[in-house]
């Protein structure tokens, strides 16, 4: 399924008519790990003079798969935010997969080719909670540790397709994406949470499988701009 | 009884608004019991409200007053109750409700209908000795009906009225549909062929009531079976001044033979091109899906069921149809089949030309009676099947209730939600209950298959073991 021209999907933090059997604040108050499928449409990407664009994001500070430009190369990374008390200071854990042979800021890259980037990609992101986020892709897996514990996600929706599209998010921050999608399954410790193949859906939703009652809600605006959970 | 403050009346201000000034009148006032009546002229009987048990209509009364169907010298008695402070104690189930917790109770959202609200001042002002037209009227001409439902039963079916005179109730503990019941209960139909005073009366009534009307509903027995319903919409039809505020209603199972649906079609389609009405709908019928729909409506052609909705819906531009979903322990296996089928029919005729760009609706209500084939009766296992039911209907859901969208709104969800709310519900002796209505729900289908050939097991094999273990049971 394409996702682009801002038609992004969310996962709201609460559901509407209550036939949720696992809420997000749940998932993300453990380890959980997110498998998705795509192929990133980087020229478009490129063209839109973004820096970044959310494939599987919790809005907030980024939390989740994203895809990325930096002046070296182009960038698919796993990231989260923490903060280490101790030290009084909030910490960015990333891992990338970057077609940059130098290194950009960071020591555990996966340095693919130009062409590899562009084929579709099966990229999985898995968090052990307050502990470690590990990124896996056909090249192999990286891995590091988070230092101190995550930011409170409690309140963010779950994005597919963008970071953010909330009302008062900037555009420039929304990190609209562009690309096909074919598979998305996110696991939490015990069961499953979502599980989309992308092929049932209606105008307004993308079907759970997973039996979670988790079904994905196509981005729709209320009179006031804001977003519509259903 | 609540403190009423806890409730928080910023979410509801029409409705407190409302609750405040019937209880400036008396604490037990209700609007409904003026505008709103439920006529069952096939045995005489009335009830302004669906909560209270319907009262006899006095011939005598109807014989020098024909608005005495409606306005009968016990509800009059009822209204002066109502008007002096007090809470008439049929009216209980609101008094339950308003003495329990902080909800409102049906007597303020009722008061509060576009056909109840406006005559607010109306009704205070009179005197209980007064008669007054209602404004929703819901009207049963007959109990002639060629579907025998299994949860129905004689008084609203002359097909099931023929099975038990022939082979009297079921062999449940409760001696389900025995014929003994109608009679002690005074609700015995007057036979189709037999002359109706209450039906007469109606005819003296209807010229006055008929401007006067908001709402009105033809229900039955199948009302296409009825001469009565076509003679309300002829009427309609020739009428000079009709009422254009006339919100008109029908029930029909569908499954009556071509010709009757095609007159329905033929009529409703003129009253629509004359703009006669301001809204028609169609209340129909079914609780699953197929073969096993085809079981609990007895007489049910599901196929042609389905053809009939199809071929109402292409005809007729305007009309809306609801689906009045008995939800009962037979419609588990398949039911997320109908949620799927009902959607494609929302997607198919989506239409702005109609007040609702859906054209239909499913309104799921879960089967109280009779006890044996309610939910409550299955194994735990298949709670969980009503739960996904739920969750399917929530996506197909629309984003909110609005003209551009076309699928399952909040309240179909919660309809079905609500069914699975009752299902994991707890309470006092449930267990034991639950015993004797599985021993009653075995008992049930095996003469039901005995009296009218079906097969249980072969229908509904996904219960066929559940069904056996039921008819193991020694109570």
């Amino acid at each position: 399924m394409h996702i682009g021209e801002r038609s992004c999907y969310l996962l709201a933090n609460y559901s509407r008519n209550m036939v949720s059997t696992y809420r997000l604040q749940e998932l993300i108050n453990d380890d959980f790990e997110i498998e998705v499928r795509v192929k990133i449409d980087w020229d478009t990407f490129i063209k839109s003079k973004q820096n970044f664009a959310g494939i599987v994001v919790l809005n907030g500070v980024h939390f989740g798969i994203m895809a990325k430009i930096y002046p070296q190369g182009k960038v698919i990374s796993a990231e989260v935010w923490s903060a280490n008390r101790l030290k009084g200071e909030g910490k960015w854990s990333d891992l990338i997969i970057t077609t940059a042979t130098d290194k950009i800021h960071t020591d555990v890259n996966i340095v693919v080719d130009e062409d590899t980037l562009d084929e579709w990609r099966t990229i999985k992101m898995t968090y052990r909670k307050n502990k470690s986020l590990i990124l896996t892709t056909t090249e192999g897996t990286t891995s590091k540790y988070i230092d101190g514990d995550i930011l409170n996600y409690e309140d963010s929706y779950l994005w597919v397709g963008c970071c953010d599209n909330h009302k008062p998010t900037l555009p420039e921050f929304q990190g609209n994406w562009c690309g096909d999608i074919s598979k998305l399954k996110i696991k939490g410790k015990e069961k499953v949470f979502m599980d989309l193949d992308f092929k049932k859906k209606t105008r307004y939703k993308i079907y759970d499988e997973s039996g979670s009652g988790n079904h994905l809600i196509k981005k729709q605006l209320n009179d006031e701009g804001h977003i519509i959970v259903f | 009884m609540v403190d009423k403050k806890r409730r928080n009346d910023n979410e509801n201000p029409e409705y407190s608004e409302m609750e405040e000034k019937l209880n400036n009148v008396g604490s037990g006032m209700c609007l409904a019991k003026w505008t709103q009546v439920t006529l069952q002229l096939q045995s005489g009987h009335n009830h302004s409200c669906h909560h209270p048990r319907t009262h006899k209509i006095n011939k005598t009364e109807i014989a020098r007053n024909p608005s005495a169907l409606h306005n009968t010298q016990y509800k009059k008695l009822r209204r002066r109750e109502m008007l002096t402070g007090k809470r008439p104690a049929e009216c209980d189930y609101c008094w339950n409700i308003e003495d329990n917790s902080d909800r409102f109770s049906d007597r303020t959202f009722k008061s509060n209908e576009s056909w109840s609200k406006p005559h607010f001042d109306e009704i205070v002002n009179s005197d209980w000795r007064e008669d007054i037209n209602p404004r929703y009227v819901e009207v049963a001409f007959s109990n002639a009906c060629n579907f025998k439902c299994s949860y129905c039963g004689p008084a609203y079916s002359t097909t099931w009225m023929d099975e038990v005179n022939k082979h009297g109730g079921y062999p449940t503990t409760d001696g389900f549909n025995d014929p003994q019941g109608l009679i002690a209960e005074n609700k015995v139909p007057i036979p189709k062929r037999d002359p109706n005073p209450y039906v007469d009366a109606f005819w003296n009534w209807w010229p006055d009531l008929y401007q006067d009307l908001h709402t009105f509903r033809i229900t039955g027995g199948e009302p296409l079976l009825s001469k009565d319903t076509f003679k309300v919409l002829d009427y309609i039809l020739e009428h000079k001044e009709p009422n254009k505020n006339l919100s008109l209603a029908i029930n029909s199972n569908l499954g009556v033979p071509d010709e009757l649906i095609d007159k329905l079609i033929e009529k409703l389609k003129r009253i629509e091109d004359e703009d006669r009405v301001r809204e028609l709908i169609i209340f129909t019928s079914v609780d699953t899906w197929g073969e096993q729909a085809e079981y609990i409506r007895n007489g049910l052609d599901f196929n042609k069921f389905w053809n009939n909705m199809e071929k109402i819906l292409s005809s007729l531009d305007r009309v809306v149809i609801t689906i009045m979903s008995t939800y009962n322990a037979l419609s588990v296996p398949k039911y997320h089949k109908l949620i799927d089928g009902i959607y494609d029919l929302k997607r198919t005729y989506a239409s702005d030309d109609r007040y609702w760009n859906s054209a239909l609706f499913l309104d799921s209500s879960y089967l109280r009676y009779p006890q044996h084939q309610t939910v409550q009766v299955l194994p735990n296992k298949w709670t969980k099947n009503i739960f996904e039911q739920a969750q399917l209907a929530d996506f197909y859901a629309v984003p909110n209730f609005d003209k551009q969208h076309f699928g399952y709104s909040d309240i179909e969800i919660q309809k079905l939600k609500r069914i699975w709310d009752w299902r994991i519900a707890t309470w006092d002796e449930k267990e034991v209950q639950v015993r004797q209505q599985r021993y009653n729900f075995g008992k049930m289908f095996k003469e039901h298959d005995i009296r009218r050939g079906t097969d249980f097991c072969k229908t509904f094999p996904e219960l066929a073991d559940f069904y056996n273990e039921c008819l193991e049971i020694k109570l």
